[in-house]
């Protein structure tokens, strides 16, 4: 199977983190890693890219992010981390209702039904 | 890791946040988070090489830091834009003298607190039925003057207070208690003196000044609190603002 990238994400990348935030709050790098699980290996991201989208759902009030305490023992600058809010979760429903009529209808023109 | 490396991954960082038009906390937060994550990535990547492959390699998997540039601005939220514009209107600019700082301050506080009165000015109107309202009106620009007027005493003050506290030269103690002093006397009699002057209440004006004096103590407290945390910012500032970026040693 080819990579995925930047251009066939557009539109779908800030739902695709919802939808990794659903499983617990995650700094960015944590959730860049589960996306890359969750696509097999096959999601090829611009890592910068993560930020801006997180800072536009945060924007929106569908994720909040809170910064590590200090003296978190570890080396290096202080993580954010950023979590689904109900409001994120609403909307990752909405898509997700989307997301399965948008495929079937394609799917049906394309002639490969999901 | 070495301090070159940590300049090069600053930079890497810098090309994509600076030409983003946003206020420095926005920025400053920006920073923080991509830097820590450059930081992972280039102990990642170091483990499968040397440290300028390792670079190479986070420079690639960041991304194109114009088009990042692009995206972060598109990010940006109203409030930050308009933090940015009025960052842009009040902090002193790179060059600029200090006098002509405080007096764009001050200029600028005229003028929000005549545009604030106008809006509000149909309400006083309303209110007094017409009587009174030339005396309003006098009142207030005379309030604006003695507002702008202590805006650019203070800018001044502070901004000689930062480079007496944080820069080293001789005669800085005598200074220090001179500034200090004016501070407690030049403010509040902008504020007050000069208020009461223009607007004729010369006796009430003298009662506000001798009233207010024992508090103006606080007052060089709260400049020199002002300047210190003004030279914290443009220390933490000039960190990012001197690293030589890309886009502009070509």
């Amino acid at each position: 199977m080819a990579a995925i990238q930047g251009d066939k994400l557009r539109g779908h990348f800030e739902t695709m983190l919802l939808s990794v935030l659903q499983g617990g709050e995650a700094h960015g790098l944590e959730i860049l890693h589960r996306l890359e699980q969750a696509g097999c290996g096959l999601l090829r991201l611009k890592e910068g890219s993560l930020y801006p989208a997180l800072y536009r759902l945060e924007g929106a009030g569908l994720v909040k992010a809170r910064l590590e305490p200090a003296g978190h023992g570890r080396r290096g600058a202080r993580r954010r981390y950023y979590r689904i809010t109900r409001s994120g979760l609403r909307a990752l429903a909405k898509e997700r209702v989307a997301w399965r009529e948008f495929v079937t209808v394609i799917g049906g023109i394309l002639g490969a039904p999901a | 890791m070495s301090d070159q490396t940590e300049i090069e991954l600053k930079k890497i960082v810098e090309s994509a946040v600076r030409p983003v038009p946003a206020p420095r906390d926005r920025k400053k937060q920006m920073r923080a988070e991509l830097l820590a994550h450059v930081h992972v990535v280039f102990e990642e990547e170091r483990e499968h090489g040397n440290d300028q492959a390792a670079l190479r390699q986070t420079r690639a998997r960041f991304g194109d830091p114009a088009k990042l540039a692009n995206e972060l601005q598109a990010a940006l939220s109203r409030s930050d834009r308009l933090a940015f514009f009025i960052e842009r209107l009040v902090l002193r600019r790179s060059g600029e003298a200090a006098w002509r700082c405080a007096l764009r301050r001050a200029a600028y506080l005229f003028a929000a607190n005549e545009a604030m009165f106008l809006v509000l000015l149909p309400a006083f109107f309303l209110n007094s039925r017409g009587l009174q309202t030339g005396r309003t009106v006098y009142l207030v620009l005379c309030l604006s003057i003695a507002i702008s007027t202590a805006m650019f005493a203070g800018s001044l003050l502070t901004v000689a207070l930062r480079s007496t506290l944080f820069h080293r030269s001789s005669g800085r103690v005598v200074r220090l208690v001179g500034l200090c002093f004016l501070a407690m006397i030049v403010v509040p009699i902008c504020q007050f003196g000069l208020l009461a002057a223009v607007s004729g209440e010369l006796q009430e004006g003298v009662r506000i000044v001798r009233l207010a004096l024992p508090f103006t103590v606080l007052l060089p407290v709260g400049l020199s609190l002002l300047a210190w945390g003004i030279e914290r910012e443009e220390r933490d500032h000039s960190e990012w603002a001197d690293l030589k970026i890309e886009t502009e040693t070509q």
